[in-house]
């Protein structure tokens, strides 16, 4: 029998457990084929656009990959996935929340599918809030935030816990506070695309989550610190109150034996702002490169991960949330009254735009961002800094969206 | 230098060859009663059978670690010197395998014991609690390649000598496993650059059509040296613009870049550049980069990577330079044998074809009409009375008027139509699928375009006539040979009948 081999790329979903939950799929895999072969690698988020862009550009690499939903329309730009055309209709009838399925659109055309959803989450410690005398109400508004922030620092506790330069999310954590202040990442005006994220607005909503960071709402050395170390601190110690986070927590099986989740904690939206309360819908698609020769098999790949038993398994092993209705139900119902919640918040879901080059104008914001962080490591943030790195990126995002117009 | 605040372990190589398997195995290495020397040697045979792979000998050399030293967690970092940045690569502990995240600048107010490890440049970082860890530089030849580090820190258990000193043995050996894989890798990518360099000079360097060399060159830039985007410009010197010629992206292919800017100073960088006869210019995004042809500016081409936002590597830069070098010769040879071409089928006076090349144009149009239908028609004429003209008002008049005559012609035909010189006062003109009557036409649009200014000697104005002969294929003739017989009798009953006029072959004319 002719094995033919499949590359498969994905990224470290689950931590430490990633290797052990695509395994897992690999295996079911096998058995309904044992014909085709999978190697899987896990490629770092930090690494994974450089990897991503050398594989395009010299048009070799692995058949089947997991690409953040903002780098999907990019990448069908630069020529590296393949259409699925004539496979929608199938797709249609899977009833994928439709913000996760605009992210796989490029030009009318679909070139990958919705994997798994991710939300940022608020998570926060009720027994601390209980002692400084706070409830959940400090979540409705950015003056009531602000307020509670304040208590909880007087306190002593550290309010907020959110990682900072080394994570790959930076943009999830700013865009709800753009889009509540009214603000946007991308205008367009007479059918051309400009950033916006410049304007008066989104510069409200940046400058009141910056100047409440680096005020008093964190200890500035978590900056320096990755995701999973913040996680650990806040669920195992009695040091931050609030953390801002993906959904990985709800089935990390570890957490809630250890943290006695339910008693301790809740789940909250961001405050709303002048223009409403945005919840931030990231998550994963899957695509099959462009340069695959074996995109028969890639596709048998693809539908083995997209089928509902594949879907619930991994996503469950994840953290993550599956990226369609029926399978939301179920894996609400498996995590259990904090699941539900959790599944109403993405009536206030948004994402970032479903540009042919948001990849690329997310690797400049980025690395305004994260010199914004630095400065507020330093304890030497103002608001002109931030308006002058954010004025900066706008002139670099215009270049890139004039460069196709 | 040592930090007063660090304890510097010196080396020491183990005396004893226990060891300790500190959970399920993952691996075969290491079984009890091993020595330690023989556990050396497994490691760096791992490093020698996966040498394409060095993520899975890194994976499998810190598992053989973890299980054989008894450590809690053990990680490797690589160096990055354009950086100045120590980067984790793997971290083995009690939960798994997770590849790198997170990446450290080398400064001292990073508090990383891997970071100070190389910032005091240390042979190796011992701390006591509450860090209980362990950090060995990687490095070999005086090169720093990253940092191995090991910890207790779960557990709370300090670190023996023992772990120490063999630590440090299983560093050098993945040192010196790194080394060589790097090595191989770094020779593997210069045999595949060497061999897509190969092709592409070739493709350069034996075409000597231009807009052929443009295009590879082009493509050249995608996809071998690997930017995103590149544009090509050329020097129009009559009309004093940098001409856009092509513009290629990744994933849009190569597209005509229909772009003129004036060559003025304070323009733009691109043009700056031609005028200062400056080679190469790299502002950290874009690279502007010359091309020669002989001492001369006559392009240049911009490159950035827009859209990845990958950074421009001093190795992209030398490889556009080669490129760019190469491409200006093959460009300057293009050149030279379009000149050499466009000279020998040219008449040096008249700017017409010459009668070789002529013949060799008649014979294909009519091979092509008579393979796909349609006809050619073909024009004879000459100067009425040239050698009196010649005798009265001297040779270089003559020259003078067989130039006009020149001009005149070029301005009354079509693009697809070909003059040439045929003979001393005589033109012949191939019309490819015109009619008879469509040449008469011409023909008389050339005879006003002539007769009606005259032509200016000293104070004499010097009238000029031409007789003109006109022969069809099919119609008239059903070879070139034949054509050329019809049309030289037209002209030749012109003569006849007075001069100053067009004739059409008929049958009469026999």
């Amino acid at each position: 029998m002719d094995t033919k081999t499949v590359r498969l790329w994905t990224m470290p979903n689950a931590g430490f457990a990633s290797e052990s939950a695509i395994s897992r799929e690999i295996f079911a895999f096998r058995k309904l084929h044992p014909d085709i072969e999978i190697l899987a690698e896990i490629v770092p988020w930090l690494k994974a656009w450089d990897r991503l862009m050398v594989a395009i550009k010299k048009q070799r690499g692995p058949d089947v990959i997991q690409i953040g939903n903002t780098w999907t329309t990019t990448c069908n730009f630069l020529g590296g996935l393949r259409s699925f055309a004539g496979v929608d209709m199938e797709l249609e009838k899977r009833s994928f929340l439709l913000q996760v399925l605009s992210t796989c659109r490029h030009n009318d055309r679909l070139c990958a599918v919705p994997w798994f959803m991710d939300i940022q989450v608020v998570y926060w410690r009720k027994d601390i809030f209980r002692k400084v005398g706070l409830s959940e109400s400090i979540f409705d508004t950015w003056e009531s935030f602000r307020s509670g922030c304040h208590k909880l620092r007087k306190a002593g506790y550290i309010p907020i816990g959110i990682a900072g330069l080394k994570d790959p999310c930076l943009i999830q954590y700013i865009a709800p506070w753009i889009w509540s202040a009214g603000g946007n990442f991308l205008d367009t005006t007479d059918g051309r695309a400009r950033a916006s994220f410049a304007d008066a607005n989104a510069l409200k909503g940046l400058d009141f989550w910056f100047s409440l960071l680096a005020e008093e709402a964190i200890d500035p050395a978590d900056i320096e610190l990755d995701r999973g170390t913040i996680s650990e601190r806040f669920f195992m110690r009695d040091k931050h109150a609030i953390h801002i986070c993906g959904t990985w927590p709800l089935s990390d099986p570890s957490l809630s034996e250890a943290t006695r989740f339910s008693r301790h904690f809740d789940v909250s939206l961001l405050p709303q702002g002048p223009a409403g309360r945005f919840v931030f819908i990231g998550g994963s698609n899957l695509a099959i490169t462009s340069f695959s020769d074996v995109t028969q098999e890639a596709m048998l790949v693809l539908e083995h991960l997209l089928s509902s038993e594949s879907l619930i398994r991994y996503t469950r092993a994840v953290g993550m949330i599956p990226p369609t209705i029926p399978e939301q139900r179920l894996w609400a119902i498996q995590v259990g009254e904090t699941g539900e919640k959790v599944i109403s918040f993405l009536r206030s879901g948004r994402s970032l735009p479903a540009h042919s080059l948001w990849g690329s104008m997310e690797m400049v914001l980025v690395e305004h961002i994260a010199k914004i962080l630095s400065y507020i490591r330093l304890g030497t943030y103002t608001r002109t800094r931030m308006e002058e790195e954010m004025s900066i990126a706008s002139r670099e995002v215009n270049e890139l969206l004039v460069s196709i117009a | 230098m040592v930090a007063a605040t660090f304890r510097l372990r010196r080396l020491k190589p183990a005396a004893t060859s226990a060891v300790l398997c500190w959970h399920k195995s993952r691996c075969n290495l290491g079984a009890s009663g091993t020595s330690h020397l023989e556990n050396l040697y497994q490691v760096s045979r791992l490093f020698l059978s996966l040498q394409s792979d060095i993520a899975l000998a890194l994976r499998k050399s810190l598992t053989f670690i973890v299980e054989v030293l008894n450590f809690d967690r053990t990680a490797v970092f690589f160096y990055d010197a354009d950086s100045n940045t120590l980067s984790l690569q793997q971290i083995l502990e009690q939960r798994g395998v997770l590849e790198g995240e997170t990446v450290y600048s080398l400064n001292r107010d990073t508090n990383v014991p891997p970071v100070k490890c190389l910032i005091e440049n240390m042979d190796c970082l011992v701390l006591p609690e509450p860090e209980y860890c362990i950090c060995v530089p990687l490095k070999l030849h005086g090169e720093i390649m990253g940092v191995l580090s090991a910890d207790n820190a779960l557990g709370h258990r300090s670190i023996s000598d023992e772990q120490t000193g063999k630590l440090r043995d299983y560093a050098g050996e993945i040192a010196v496993g790194l080394w060589n894989a790097r090595l191989y890798a770094r020779e593997q990518e210069e045999i595949k650059k060497l061999l897509a360099f190969s092709e592409i000079t070739q493709a350069i360097i034996s075409s000597m059509n231009l807009e052929r060399i443009l295009r590879t060159v082009m493509h050249a830039l995608i996809t071998q040296i690997g930017f995103d985007r590149a544009r090509l410009y050329m020097v129009d010197k009559e009309a004093k613009v940098l001409k856009g010629r092509y513009s290629a992206m990744i994933g849009q292919g190569l597209k005509e870049l229909d772009e003129s800017v004036p060559l003025k100073s304070g323009i733009s960088q691109l043009v700056d550049m031609v005028l200062e006869n400056k080679q190469e210019y790299f502002d950290g995004g874009h690279i502007y980069r010359t091309l020669l042809a002989g001492r001369d500016t006559v392009g240049i081409v911009q490159a950035d990577n827009i859209f990845s936002r990958q950074q421009i590597t001093r190795t992209d830069l030398k490889t556009l330079g080669t490129f760019a070098n190469l491409a200006s010769v093959a460009i300057f040879n293009a050149q030279l044998f379009e000149e050499v071409q466009r000279l020998s089928i040219t008449d040096g006076l008249t700017g017409l074809y010459v009668y070789r090349y002529f013949s060799t144009r008649l014979s294909e149009e009519i091979t092509r009409a008579r393979r796909f239908g349609g006809s050619v028609t073909m024009i004879l004429f000459d100067v009425d009375h040239f050698k009196e003209i010649n005798d009265r008002h001297g040779h270089p008049f003559g020259d003078k008027v067989l130039k006009e005559v020149s001009t005149q012609v070029k301005k009354c035909i079509r693009e697809v139509d070909s003059p040439a010189r045929y003979g001393g006062d005589e033109f012949a003109i191939i019309l490819p699928g015109a009619s008879c009557d469509m040449a008469r036409r011409i023909a008389e649009r050339i005879q006003t375009a002539i007769s009606s200014p005259g032509i200016k000697s000293d104070s004499v104005i010097e009238k000029i006539t031409i007789s003109i002969g006109i022969a069809a294929f099919p119609e008239d003739a059903d070879t070139d040979k034949e054509l050329i017989k019809k049309a030289d009798t037209a002209l030749y009953a012109a003569k006849r009948l007075g001069r100053a006029r067009i004739v059409t072959w008929s049958e009469d004319l026999e």
